[in-house]
């Protein structure tokens, strides 16, 4: 049976079956089915409780056995002594996946507890996702983890061995990232799925296009190489290994119970197999978002369109020491763009507006020129004049209200919001017309509404020195690709 | 030891210097005039790892008279520095001649992942610069080319400013025995080809000293 048809219980539930979650909604059960329910689940919610008939609105069940329907998907978020009793019912009850979040076994010395489980799953041929997981998310309604901020639909997946990083980035993404998800996968101590398992059932997945792997150790780490080599080719891997320091790997072992690799070994693992090792959690989320929304570039060529000298500057060194040209752009294009810069601007590359009311040509006419030439394979901007922009620009004290320059700015602001959309639209055209990437970058984030609204049509919005890393990394796998290609 | 190393790398067809091991002052003066001068001279023994601070090496021995010299030097220098030490015998050993690069390659086994090769610049740039490059087993001839080429120093193995070009091909090569050495002994904890010496283009590779680490056996 194929990986991803053997997941359909994690992937595709119909009825959800939860032990755990009682009338106080400050329980972390309770948290997890009011959160599936607050992303739009369609299918169906049964609390199972010893004493309570009713949970949150729902009829509960004293025991899974008594729910006449069958039941998908099982999420356990109870006292870990209790596990197994309800294990074996669940196995009775012909349930085939569940979702253990407690902890409590292998993380904590407790062998004995982690193999009685896996016996008992084996002998009901039950998948556990877990123990000691932080759930899932599938998109487009299905949140099961503690951070009630689901994600929108798109492309990008990722398997965690941490809990806190499969689930706690969701804030980022919801208020800074802005971007498409199509599962989070928390393993845990992986009983009896594992990474590797997850990884396959992504690479059959149409609706992940770049996977993202928060990476402790691999039990089995010749599968692992195989599979990564494999699925790399066609779906860019990001990795972020933790627990490559002594503490660090102290930790992990305390954390997953797992025995982590050096350093040198995942680098090399990334080496033979191109996969892209990450740093830190926000350039992981920040690539990931990028391979599922624009082009890759198919040279390393960057024009850097600016509102500012010193990002233009910072962003130029940081491409030039990491494998990327700023190039000098020809004489003809400069002429090009001349006409629709003001007289201070430059326009070698960075091209540096320094200042500019003029958004149009800042946003479309001067983008257009430069995607257009054969002179530039990527195309990053700084800056932003959002409409909070100028709406904040007119939050002046009482006796400057009602001159009346403040009233027309005020309004200007209002008015401008539609010819601002059209202008954005332009730049979400341009990615599909000359099928490059291009990264938008200021200091705003989706509080400004324009942010949101970029991002949500899959035009990456970073601070600068995120969207040049970005781009750097989406030019190494470019590379990747073509020396595997030749 | 030493020589068991040996045996089992040779096994793998890498190349080794034309080495014996010995136990007495004539068979020394036959075997090295069998291998031809010079040769190097090494005392054998599980109790003396570090062979140069007990000054029981000696290189470039060119006649039988200065072998019989070293071999009753190295036999008091060993007996000095450690006089519980068992003696196996005497490495007589082809004195190699110069190469155009010091080279080491190493492994160790991971946990998760099974053997790692490692390989780089003899001396310094493994000591001091860490310039070395790692692969998880197996790895394919191209990457095998790519690991070498991806340690900094490898312009000295190349050609740099004139310098004579280093046999690559040959050495991929044992980078590549190396990988199904470690995968067929499981075993093996640790091997130490060092130094390996790479000669001009063509001329091939040679290993001058190897160290293997196997599992210690439960009892």
């Amino acid at each position: 049976m194929a990986k991803l048809d053997e997941f359909n219980g994690f992937f595709n539930p119909k009825i959800v079956a939860f032990y755990g979650a009682s009338n106080m909604l400050q329980k972390f059960g309770s948290i997890h089915l009011t959160n599936l329910l607050s992303a739009g689940f369609q299918g169906k919610v049964i609390p199972i409780h010893p004493k309570e008939d009713e949970i949150l609105g729902f009829k509960a069940y004293k025991n899974i056995k008594d729910v006449p329907d069958h039941v998908d998907l099982v999420v356990m978020a109870i006292n870990p002594n209790l596990i197994i009793n309800f294990l074996e019912d669940c196995g009775h009850k012909g349930v085939k996946h569940v979702i253990i979040l407690s902890g409590g076994f292998l993380e904590v010395g407790n062998k004995e507890a982690q193999n009685k489980m896996k016996e008992v799953a084996e002998k009901y041929k039950i998948k556990i996702m877990g123990p000691n997981c932080s759930g899932e998310v599938v998109t487009p309604s299905i949140n099961i983890t503690h951070v009630p901020w689901p994600p929108r639909k798109g492309g990008v997946s990722i398997i965690s061995q941490s809990g806190t990083y499969a689930v706690q980035p969701l804030i980022a993404i919801n208020t800074k990232i802005g971007m498409g998800v199509s599962k989070i996968i928390s393993v845990g101590n992986e009983v009896n799925t594992d990474l590797v398992d997850y990884l396959e059932a992504l690479e059959e997945d149409d609706e992940t296009t770049s996977i993202g792997i928060y990476f402790e150790a691999v039990r089995r780490g010749k599968e692992f190489i195989e599979l990564v080599n494999r699925i790399n080719k066609k779906k860019p891997i990001v990795i972020i290994p933790i627990g490559q320091t002594e503490a660090g790997s102290r930790s992990a072992k305390s954390h997953t119970a797992a025995i982590t690799s050096p350093g040198y070994v995942i680098d090399s693992i990334c080496e033979q197999t191109g996969a892209i090792r990450v740093r830190n959690s926000i350039d992981m989320l920040n690539l990931l978002n990028a391979f599922d929304s624009i082009p890759l570039p198919k040279g390393n060529r960057v024009a850097i369109l600016t509102l500012g000298g010193g990002p233009g500057t910072l962003m130029s060194d940081l491409f030039e020491s990491n494998g990327m040209k700023v190039p000098l752009l020809s004489k003809d294009l400069q002429e090009e763009l001349k006409p629709w810069m003001p007289d201070t601007a430059s326009t070698i590359n960075p091209i540096d507006l320094t200042y500019s009311d003029d958004m149009q040509n800042f946003l479309n006419v001067l983008p257009e020129i430069l995607l257009k030439s054969d002179e530039i394979d990527a195309l990053i901007f700084y800056g932003l004049m959002g409409t909070e922009y100028f709406k904040n620009l007119v939050d002046v004290p009482d006796y400057m209200k009602d001159h009346d320059s403040i009233i027309t700015m005020k309004n200007f602001g209002e008015m401008m919001e539609d010819f601002f959309i059209a202008l954005f639209d332009e730049i979400i055209e341009f990615k599909e017309k000359y099928k490059k990437p291009i990264i938008l970058t200021c200091y705003n984030t989706r509080e400004e509404k324009f942010v949101a609204y970029l991002q949500d049509r899959g035009i990456p919005v970073y601070y600068p020195e995120e969207g040049v890393w970005t781009l750097i990394r989406m030019w190494q796998y470019s590379k990747f690709l073509q020396s595997i290609n030749k | 030891m030493e020589h068991e190393s040996k045996d089992l790398i040779s096994k793998y067809d890498i190349p080794v210097g034309h080495y014996k091991i010995v136990k007495t002052k004539q068979e020394s003066i036959k075997i090295a005039n069998e291998i031809g001068y010079p040769v190097a001279m090494k005392l054998m023994s599980p109790d003396i790892i570090h062979k140069t601070d007990a000054k029981v090496i000696k290189l470039n021995i060119n006649s039988d008279r200065d072998l019989e010299l070293a071999y009753e030097e190295i036999m008091a220098n060993g007996k000095t520095y450690n006089p519980e030490a068992k003696i196996i015998g005497v490495n007589i050993q082809q004195m190699a001649e110069k190469g155009v690069a010091e080279i080491i390659i190493g492994s160790m086994r991971d946990v998760n992942f099974g053997p790692i090769l490692m390989f780089g610049l003899g001396g310094i740039f493994v000591e001091i610069f860490k310039d070395v490059s790692y692969r998880v087993c197996p790895i394919s001839e191209e990457e095998a080319n790519r690991m070498i080429r991806s340690i900094k120093a490898f312009p000295l193995l190349n050609g740099y400013r004139g310098q004579p070009k280093g046999d690559i091909n040959q050495l991929v090569k044992v980078i590549l025995k190396c990988c199904t050495l470690l995968i067929d002994n499981p075993k093996i904890v640790e091997l130490d080809l060092n130094p390996i010496l790479i000669f001009e283009n063509g001329k091939g590779v040679m290993v001058v000293d190897a160290r293997i680490i196997l599992k210690e056996e439960k009892v």
